[in-house]
Parts: C-alpha cells; sequence; structure tokens
C-alpha cells in the first residue's frame, strides 16, 4: 500500500498535507496520521481524525484507492484572538493504495474517541495456506 | 459521547505541578515567555479567554477518559496521558504514525483561575477544558459617583399643586 498524493500545503505541525477541492466545511484540509497493520486474514487502517461524527466520515474506494474523507466543523469563537494558537481545525482527507489482496466489498468502518478504524479482509483465495504433508 | 468530568476529580496542584512550573520558569529565561510554545510538545493546544473564562483544548485521539488526568492549580494546568500500546497484538506494523501512548504538558496560565470551578469534556477525541477565572481576576464594574457642582441640576417646587 502506498499513498495517492495531490497538491501538497503546509499543515499545523510542520507536515505536509494533501490538499484538493471538495466540499468542506473549513479552509484548511489535513492530513490524518495514519497506522497500517497487517494480519493474516486482514489489514487494519487506523487514523487520527478527532473531532469529527459518524455521519461526517466518508470512507469510499474507487479504482484501488482508498479515500478518508471527514468534516469537521469550527469550534472557535470568530472573534476570539487566542494566547496560544498550536494547531489548526478542518477536515481531514488521506488516500492509500489498496493492495489487491483485499476484498474491497467487505471494508468495515468503526469510529470511537477520535479514531477511525478499518477492517480490510483479506481475500480468501489470495490468502497463504498452510499445505499438509502426510507421510506415506 | 459527550462526557464531563467532575471538579471534585480535578485535584489541586502539587509537588510535580510545582517542578513542571520551575522547569517553565528556566525555559522562560532561556528562550522567553512559556506561553509561545515548544515546538515538539505533545497535545498540540489552542488556548483562548471568552468573558470570564480560559479555555484550553487539546486533540488526543485515541486516549479515553480513564486514560487521562488533569491538574489545576491557581494558575496553571497539568494535562497528563497514558494509554495501551497501539499496536494490537498478531500483527505486523507497515506504517505506525499514531505512536503516542503517554503525554504530559502543563501551560502556565496568564490570569488566576479557580482550580475548584474547572471542568473538562472528552468529546471524539478533543478535550476542552474550561477554567473559570478567580473571582479577583474579574473585571469590577467600578461605581462612579458624582461629586461636587457638575452633577444633575436638581428641580425644586416647581408644578405644585394646590
Amino acid at each position: 500500500m502506498t499513498n495517492t498524493e495531490g497538491t501538497v500545503v503546509r499543515r499545523r505541525d510542520g507536515d505536509v498535507e494533501q490538499h484538493e477541492a471538495h466540499n468542506k466545511t473549513s479552509d484548511v484540509t489535513f492530513r490524518p496520521p495514519l497506522d497500517l497493520y497487517d494480519f493474516e486474514d486482514r489489514y487494519e487502517a487506523v487514523f487520527d481524525v478527532p473531532g469529527t461524527t459518524t455521519d461526517d466520515i466518508d470512507v469510499t474506494v474507487h479504482d484501488g484507492v482508498l479515500t478518508v474523507e471527514a468534516r469537521v466543523a469550527p469550534r472557535y469563537p470568530g472573534n476570539i484572538t487566542p494566547m496560544l494558537g498550536e494547531f489548526g481545525v478542518g477536515d481531514f482527507r488521506r488516500q492509500v493504495r489498496l493492495g489487491e489482496d483485499i476484498d474491497t466489498e467487505s471494508i468495515t468502518a468503526e469510529y470511537r474517541d477520535g479514531v477511525l478504524m478499518l477492517t480490510l479482509p483479506k481475500r480468501a483465495e489470495r490468502r497463504p495456506r498452510k499445505v499438509e504433508v502426510r507421510g506415506g | 459521547m459527550l462526557q464531563t468530568i467532575m471538579p471534585s476529580a480535578l485535584l489541586r496542584g502539587t509537588m510535580l505541578d510545582q517542578f513542571a512550573r520551575n522547569v517553565d520558569r528556566l525555559v522562560e529565561a532561556a528562550v522567553g515567555p512559556v506561553l509561545t510554545s515548544a515546538p515538539a510538545a505533545w497535545p498540540a493546544l489552542n488556548v483562548w479567554r471568552d468573558g470570564d473564562e480560559i479555555f484550553v483544548e487539546a486533540e488526543i485521539p485515541g486516549f479515553r477518559l480513564e486514560d487521562i488526568e488533569i491538574m489545576a492549580s491557581g494558575d496553571s494546568l497539568t494535562l497528563r496521558g497514558r494509554r495501551e500500546s497501539a499496536v494490537p497484538e498478531g500483527a505486523t506494523p507497515l506504517r505506525v504514525e499514531r505512536s503516542i501512548t503517554q503525554f504530559e504538558r502543563t501551560v502556565q496560565l496568564p490570569v488566576e483561575i479557580d482550580p475548584d470551578a474547572v471542568e473538562a469534556r472528552l468529546t471524539d477525541g478533543v478535550l476542552r477544558v474550561t477554567l473559570p477565572l478567580a473571582e479577583s481576576a474579574r473585571p469590577k464594574r467600578v461605581q462612579i459617583q458624582s461629586v461636587g457642582t457638575g452633577g444633575r441640576k436638581v428641580l425644586s417646587g416647581g408644578d405644585k399643586k394646590k
């Protein structure tokens, strides 16, 4: 799996992020951190997308590319000057190219504590199978 | 989904708090005011004041209410968190960007707050702490008294009816 990058803009902690025109509730789009784990029968992809809701998250697969988008509503009163402003609040978007061993029809998603967890089952026929060797 | 830490769960400042404040003072001596932030500090904080309340907000996705501890004293706030390692058992990690499993951060507040009235909410990975200003730090309305002859002229004796 590799990242598919669009135009790159600067993000809150100095990292770069992907930025493309889409339906947004805010001006800036952030690239959420990602953990990717390989299990025997599945992959798990975990994204930090705090401050959104289940209804505001879109997970799509198109041409072998998984796209995660999350809309984040502004949280601050507009007329306030912060005493300390270390991070920005905005939508999240990240794309991941999927391997051919993933059954894209069976991907499931769960959102809890600001974390989106995707379970990506591997195709049964592509899974390595242990072949039993019998003695004669 | 919306959870509130009641003020009773918040402890007053401790020795650790004092230690953190001393560290802040050293930092301040070296690089300037602490409120201008340290680059690698996690979590990043937004702090603002709205009326008689200071708000401190942090994004700490993956930490649950029971994973965090909040300490408030008269002029500082400390956030602490610790969670299980993010790497699940039986998995080969291909990419790990969410590696933070514990944190501690102290922020020095520019005004005195009331530590007993502090409240915190953790909603979808966003921690917001509300710190009401101490009574002594709240703006007071000053009563204006008119003294001398500049005041309003008092009309007397007019329109008397028989």
